[in-house]
């Protein structure tokens, strides 16, 4: 994806504040993946996700005018697509299960052999051909989808999306301190789900990953 | 912050992975570390997390989310083929109208309310109108239905009339007093005729006394009162049957917009 330089972002964001959607297209052909990422993420559904992906960018090209310069656009996308993604959740009215909420978020004992067993797996090589089973990305998503909204937020922005602590600051409208606790709290969850769901996952990953599974 | 004999916290290992600490911070973190294997295991688990997130592939795009230009450019449509319909159906308007005046912030919403909000105010209308001259139509057909009693006692209105004021009534006395009820109703009224009217009307309770009264002459009226049949077309198509139709008519009109704003928010609303 060829990035674009900061001077042709501004350009092509006046010209879709003046009502170009030629410019906002251009914009948006960058930022779609990033978005839909996010979104599909959050809720975990394909097609509700493209949904929500197509509403955002129509709702950020109808408040464009909102956007000040100088933040970063990527955050003020991402904010109306995880806030679309968030309305979408709540209506839905999915609870996390209630096995999670009986964790506490800080430590107890595991087994850490088995989560750098499924670390070093995906870690190198192509990302966009993960070296993790369809079935371990279902867990790692379920967990994902079990977290709270705020941490999940900044988990998939910071975790998934590699956005900055300010970024996110700016997407979720709100301090660094509260990202930086966010995120902490949302890793030590995901942390102990995944121990406590590796039953769930493919035995190759629980050994090491020298058995290939193709 | 954190001594070095006291367990590091999740927060701060964990934005220890981001380098979110300040350099002071982190080499006590690092102090810490290299003498607490606790700690040094929860940085790992923690650092696999992340790893493991991060690992997770880029979903791929099921279509392209550029927004339809005007006509032209409409996204590929793809699975969701309703909403991306919808989408297309607002969306050609909207651009227009946005490229008019791009200062509007919101400018499709209003824009379709507008649209349902004016068919739905004229369906309305058309409707109340159509209720309207459905009644008055059906009024008049009672008017002449029951023609020959209220002619009787509105026929009498003149003769009390003669009473009260001679000069003008007994000169038109036989060509008005018939077409008075039809003028009552239709409001078209030859100039002799509303002449009479003019004079008749100022005393109603009047005639209903004067019905009683005589009975003698309110046969002789009823008599005059089968004149008017030789100007039925006029009458007719004013009264009853083309007030009935209209009203009809109109009604239907306020139907069909009723059920174009039933169509409408299915198409638009669906997400």
């Amino acid at each position: 994806m060829v990035k674009l330089v900061r001077d042709d972002e501004e350009k092509l964001i006046a010209r879709s504040q003046s009502g170009d959607v030629n410019a906002f297209n251009q914009l948006i052909l960058q930022y779609q993946h990033i978005m839909y990422g996010t979104v599909l993420r959050m809720i975990g559904d394909y097609e509700t996700a493209a949904d929500i992906t197509q509403d955002a960018f129509f709702a950020a090209f109808r408040s464009i005018q909102s956007y000040r310069g100088g933040s970063s656009f990527r955050a003020w996308l991402l904010r109306i697509g995880s806030n679309l993604a968030c309305d979408h959740w709540r209506r839905v009215q999915r609870r996390p299960a209630e096995s999670l909420e009986a964790l506490t978020e800080d430590d107890d004992l595991h087994d850490p052999g088995f989560l750098s067993a499924l670390a070093t797996t995906g870690t190198e090589g192509n990302p966009e051909e993960s070296l993790l089973t369809q079935e371990l990305q279902a867990v790692i998503q379920q967990g994902i989808e079990q977290l709270p909204l705020d941490q999940r937020v900044a988990i998939v922005l910071c975790d998934i999306q590699g956005l900055s602590y300010d970024e996110i600051a700016a997407a979720t409208q709100s301090t660094l301190g509260t990202v930086r606790s966010r995120i902490s709290r949302g890793r030590a969850r995901l942390r102990n789900y995944l121990t406590q769901h590796k039953e769930l996952l493919p035995r190759n990953y629980r050994l090491t990953s020298s058995n290939n599974d193709g | 912050m954190s001594q070095p004999d006291q367990h590091l916290t999740t927060e701060q290992l964990s934005a220890s992975l981001d380098q979110q600490l300040a350099p002071q911070e982190q080499d006590q973190l690092d102090a810490h570390l290299k003498t607490c294997e606790e700690c040094q295991v929860k940085l790992a688990e923690l650092r696999q997390t992340v790893a493991l997130l991060h690992a997770l592939p880029q979903p791929k795009l099921p279509r392209s989310f550029a927004l339809p230009v005007e006509t032209v450019a409409v996204p590929v449509v793809t699975p969701r083929e309703r909403a991306t319909e919808a989408v297309a159906v607002v969306t050609p308007g909207e651009q227009k109208r946005r490229s008019e005046t791009p200062r509007s912030s919101r400018p499709d919403r209003p824009r379709l309310t507008y649209i349902r909000t004016t068919i739905r105010v004229m369906s309305t209308l058309a409707a109340m109108v159509g209720v309207i001259f459905l009644l008055s139509g059906l009024l008049g057909g009672l008017h002449t239905g029951g023609g020959a009693t209220t002619s009787a006692s509105a026929g009498i209105a003149p003769s009390t009339a003669q009473n009260a004021s001679k000069p003008e009534a007994t000169p038109a006395a036989n060509v008005p007093k018939p077409t008075r009820t039809v003028a009552s109703a239709v409001g078209e009224l030859s100039p002799i005729a509303s002449t009479s009217a003019a004079v008749a009307t100022p005393e109603p309770s009047p005639t209903t006394f004067a019905a009683n009264n005589n009975g003698g002459g309110t046969s002789t009226q009823s008599q005059r009162l089968s004149e008017p049949p030789p100007a039925p077309p006029l009458i007719d198509l004013s009264t009853a049957g083309g007030r009935a139709l209209l009203g009809i008519i109109l009604l239907v009109l306020s139907l069909c917009g009723l059920i174009f704003l039933r169509m409408r928010p299915q198409r638009t609303e669906v997400k």
